[in-house]
């Protein structure tokens, strides 16, 4: 009874951000969903002389941005610095972190629905979200500056997103027009097979192993603005939140870990002990640092 | 603690308002192509277009060209 009093007392005095996003919390998918009618262009506009914030290839016929992690590898390719695509991840990281992947990656959106389909789903070791960095530094940074592009381990060789929105989509039109089907390389045919057989029996298997943009966001999310505040006096050690969580993060003794997309599913917890926030919410543990 | 935390990111979203704006309004790069031999100055936007295009290559000689003439690549062709 004590705690549950607790909890309503928590719940009454949560920040109004904390509030709108546990109120919204159930439609996360149709969030992700109005954001990809954002990314998919639907007014034919096609400013690809700016790169957007999330992961979604630039070849795509219905992309509005650049890619960042395209601009950032091609750029380095050229041995130029890319000012603005840093900038925007920079900007983008330090205020909301990995809250991008959660609530408006269109190639998190497309794992999500699949993670709708009722197939067995097997636990990714957390360690292996690490390997993002090894991404990021190789096939971003080191592979396109001193091989160029045309290395078979540049990112856009292997990525699957460029793969599922541009070469799938150009081999089928082939197929069905009656023209030469235009393969993609063995490298990124396995790529694509592999990310689309994965999706179905794991969680978002791109963004917890494999994605440099995931990884540059995650790394923001132990600084980033908007921060997952853990009530410690709330917390009765219960466990709910690690079962909530979907990507294997411990919410109670790390909530703002570098592996988290910030689905905040973590949140619903029954103490009401972890929130949505931002640094400049007063916190009765204004001090803590989480 | 917090308030550290809190000074770190005004100091970064400075930075990257400050790296975007610099992208933005005044990276330029010569770009050379097969019609012009004294290089084209190329707002960083109009570079970050070309190269969703494969639209730019780093020549032997150091040079940023033009990878077409006449109409542009649709799509980068990795």
């Amino acid at each position: 009874m004590r705690q549950l009093k607790e909890a309503v007392v928590a719940t009454v005095n949560q920040s109004p951000l904390a509030r709108f996003l546990r109120k919204i919390l159930p439609y996360r998918l149709w969030v992700q969903m109005g954001f990809l009618l954002v990314w998919l262009d639907p007014l034919g506009l096609r400013i690809h002389t700016l790169c957007g914030p999330v992961f979604h290839c630039y070849a795509c016929p219905l992309a509005l941005f650049g890619c960042p992690i395209g601009v950032i590898a091609q750029f380095t390719a050229l041995h130029l610095f890319p000012y603005f695509a840093v900038g925007i991840l920079v900007t983008v990281g330090i205020f909301i972190g990995s809250l991008v992947c959660g609530w408006m990656c269109p190639f998190g959106l497309l794992q999500d629905v699949a993670a709708k389909v009722p197939t067995p789903r097997f636990k990714i070791p957390r360690v292996l979200g690490y390997f993002r960095y090894v991404m990021l530094l190789g096939t971003v940074i080191a592979v396109p500056y001193f091989f160029g592009e045309g290395h078979p381990l540049f990112i856009c060789r292997l990525c699957p997103a460029g793969g599922i929105e541009k070469a799938l989509p150009d081999v089928v039109s082939a197929a069905i027009a009656g023209r030469t089907i235009p393969w993609p390389n063995a490298i990124k045919i396995t790529v694509i097979l592999v990310f689309i057989v994965a999706i179905f029996f794991t969680i978002r298997p791109w963004c917890r192993i494999l994605c440099p943009l995931g990884a540059i966001f995650g790394f923001f999310n132990r600084f980033s603005l908007f921060t997952l505040d853990l009530q410690e006096h709330q917390c009765t050690q219960c466990g709910r939140c690690r079962i909530l969580c979907s990507y294997g993060i411990r919410p109670d003794k790390t909530p703002n870990a570098d592996h988290c997309i910030r689905c905040l599913e973590c949140t619903q917890c029954g103490p009401a002990a972890l929130n949505a926030a931002t640094l400049l919410d007063d916190s009765p543990h204004k001090d803590d640092d989480h | 603690m917090k308030t550290l935390r809190i000074k770190i990111v005004f100091v970064l979203a400075f930075m990257g308002v400050g790296l975007m704006a610099y992208g933005l309004k005044f990276h330029t790069q010569p770009v050379f192509s097969e019609h012009n031999d004294k290089g084209l100055a190329t707002p960083e936007p109009r570079l970050m277009k070309e190269v969703s295009i494969g639209g730019l290559k780093r020549t032997e000689d150091g040079r940023l060209q033009l990878t077409y003439t006449g109409k542009p690549p649709e799509a980068c062709p990795t």
